[in-house]
């Protein structure tokens, strides 16, 4: 049994928990009181893990429970008896990373410092998922990132199969369908029909921009378009900054260091300016007739920063829009703070693509991919 | 540690699991308080294998349901058996019986195909009940999974709530590759498993392998912990640990020499991408030899 005083402190501990963003409820409450009557305690150590085992619910929970704990119970052992005194929040670094819940730009220097675990792992993931690309400058964390772009974009292929046709071979009987079809057999099962994965080819042609601006969204955008090429057989991709270059079998490359490797060799103009309707006027020259198709999702991966004329621009994205099914444009500055797409010349632009989607962190791709998935039906 | 948390602890050994005084804390909580546990963590840290220790500590059955995306409520709950209550259906055709006798005929536990959760819970002794890999699944099926986390209960449109016969002992686990449900994450107790230090791997190892030289074992951990330190894409888990030390046992190798070429040659027992072996290269393999000596 827990005494009266032992019961008010650990109360309030949860409360300083709760408070720290922890999502401890009554039922908790009752439950660590519950355990630590139970387990007749012997030493601070035990009472520790009962009161984290039951409190914590994510990783970085996990992660901040140990310096919550011993800031608030230190100067009193837990299995003592315990003098009232005033519990004084303690503001570490933890307790600002929980109530951080905006973009990197109000506060890069917390998402720089925080752990690379509390990055990458599961728990406020969903926090973390807004970060800005730019700001993420942990090598480890960059590289978790890169994959799990990766997998976003492997997503999109289940989400697309997850429609499902009805056919008269299979292995799963639908029965609903089975009895509706057989109405007017009077009801009598006849003829058997099946419930199956709807399969859709979809094809994608990228275009991705590797000139200077981009430098910072690369690396991740790269992961993304390589999970879409690798999921999409079909597809084609090309890179351009002043000029256009095809990069389809270095996405299809399944060590990433190597794909890496040769898109550096390949990309001797890495660092350069960008010619974004030149490199479109090349690709309508050269490419579209081979790779542009009723149903070819056109993908653009570009910040918009263009040296070339607006208007030639609006001409070679003219030519595609009658070629292809749909043309999406991904923007990594859309997201961001003090980018207005009306200022510049996207605004002119913008008639004349379907979609033009923020890519700027991991929620604005799942936001992109859900665009796509739309386009794709 | 409580005298309760001890004989658990020596439990687990017995079983040959080497666990941390807060995971024994944990798995008590989740036997006394009959709660969920939710396990993250790197994989290869030996989250799986609670489950399966955990049915052999407490003689029980084990019920897996691995879990993938797109996995629903027919793989993972209850399927009605079509073919036969079609079936049925003809052969009641001429029997006059009524459209409600009919209907109680095909719904019933006959045409009932029980998968891994309804099993867990219509078990007369309490089985382990293991989810692996939750966070592969899609949010559809993490809601479905609350009813049965908290209540412990399954809901059948034709035959009505299914309540457990005993609460099966339920070890989810996640590799953190999707973000869980709040909800979800409220109803279980959580435990957060990081790869062991050079002593919990060391013990791990003569634990696992009681025939391996003292020597070889420590060699080995150490040898496993720097590989750790190095950025790969794939960090070696306990069980590459371990298939390493088998492997090496199974060679009659008693020591590792720094110009042992056997760590060369074995290396695919730890490296599992092609991108980690080109990383470690020869001089970095060399260093990593060096410091064992």
């Amino acid at each position: 049994m827990v005494s009266a005083h032992l019961t008010t402190r650990l109360i309030k501990f949860i409360h300083l928990l709760r408070d720290t963003g922890f999502n401890i409820g009554t039922r908790e409450t009752i439950d660590v009181l519950t355990s630590l009557g139970d387990n007749s305690l012997t030493d601070k150590k035990s009472a520790h893990h009962i009161i984290r085992a039951l409190s914590c619910h994510s990783k970085l929970e996990w992660q901040q429970f140990d310096s919550l704990f011993d800031s608030y119970w230190l100067p009193n052992d837990i299995v003592e008896s315990f003098d009232e005194e005033t519990v004084e929040k303690p503001q570490t670094a933890d307790n600002q990373a929980t109530g951080f819940s905006g973009s990197s730009h109000e506060a890069p220097d917390i998402l720089n410092d925080i752990s690379v675990e509390a990055i990458v792992g599961a728990g406020k993931q969903t926090t973390f998922s807004k970060a800005d690309f730019r700001f993420l400058n942990n090598h480890k964390a960059m590289l978790e990132i890169e994959k799990l772009a990766e997998q976003l974009a492997n997503k999109l292929n289940k989400r697309l199969s997850h429609q499902y046709q009805i056919k008269t071979r299979g292995t799963k009987i639908d029965i609903r369908q089975t009895i509706r079809r057989n109405l007017s057999q009077g009801g009598d099962p006849v003829r058997i029909f099946y419930r199956s994965r709807r399969h859709r080819p979809v094809h994608f042609v990228i275009l991705h921009d590797v000139s200077h601006s981009m430098t910072w969204n690369n690396p991740l955008l790269f992961r993304f378009a390589r999970g879409l090429m690798r999921t999409f057989d079909s597809s084609e991709a090309f890179a351009f900054h002043t000029e256009l270059f095809k990069v389809s079998e270095f996405y299809r490359e399944s060590s990433i260091d190597k794909m890496r490797r040769q898109l550096e060799a390949r990309n001797h103009l890495w660092m350069g300016g960008t010619c974004i309707a030149d490199s479109i006027a090349e690709f309508n020259l050269k490419h579209a007739r081979r790779t542009l198709t009723s149903k070819t999702i056109f993908l653009i991966i570009s910040d918009g920063f263009d040296t070339n004329n607006t208007s030639q621009l609006i001409n070679e994205l003219k030519h595609i829009r009658s070629k292809a099914k749909k043309i999406i444009w991904l923007n990594p500055m859309l997201g961001r703070k003090g980018y207005n797409p009306d200022e510049h010349s996207m605004l002119e632009v913008k008639p004349y693509i379907d979609q033009h989607v923020p890519a700027h962190s991991l929620d604005s791709l799942k936001q992109a991919i859900n665009y796509i998935a739309q386009e794709c039906r | 540690m409580g005298m309760q948390f001890e004989q658990f602890s020596k439990k687990l050994e017995q079983s040959n699991y080497i666990a941390d005084a807060d995971l024994v804390t944990t798995l008590s909580l989740m036997e006394s308080l009959s709660r969920p546990l939710l396990l993250e963590g790197e994989a290869g840290v030996g989250k799986t294998e609670i489950a399966k220790v955990l049915a052999d500590v407490y003689q029980c059955d084990l019920i897996r349901l691995q879990c993938y995306e797109g996995l629903d409520a027919s793989t993972s709950v209850y399927e009605w058996n079509y073919s036969h209550q079609l079936l049925s259906i003809k052969m009641l055709e001429d029997s006059g019986s009524s459209y409600q006798d009919k209907e109680s005929n095909i719904f019933k536990d006959e045409f009932l195909l029980e998968r891994p959760l309804l099993k867990a819970i219509r078990q007369s002794k309490p089985p382990v009940l293991l989810i692996d890999e939750i966070d592969r699944t899609d949010e559809a099926f993490e809601a479905f999974l609350l009813e049965l986390l908290s209540d412990f209960q399954i809901s059948i449109p034709e035959l009505g709530t299914i309540k457990a016969s005993s609460i099966p002992r339920v070890i989810l686990t996640s590799n953190g590759t999707r973000e869980l449900s709040d909800a979800l994450r409220r109803r279980c107790l959580y435990h957060y498993m990081e790869y062991p230090d050079y002593e919990k791997e060391l013990r791990i190892i003569l634990t696992r392998l009681p025939n391996i030289q003292q020597r070889l074992a420590q060699q080995i951990a150490t040898f496993v912990q720097s590989l750790r330190k190095i950025e790969l894409r794939k960090q070696p888990g306990v069980a590459e640990t371990l298939d390493w030390a088998r492997a090496l046992t199974g060679q009659n190798i008693e020591q590792l020499t720094p110009s042992d070429f056997v760590i060369q040659s074995s290396k695919s027992c730890l490296l599992k991408t092609q991108d980690d072996v080109a990383r470690l290269n020869s001089s970095e393999l060399g260093k990593l030899i060096d410091n064992l000596s």
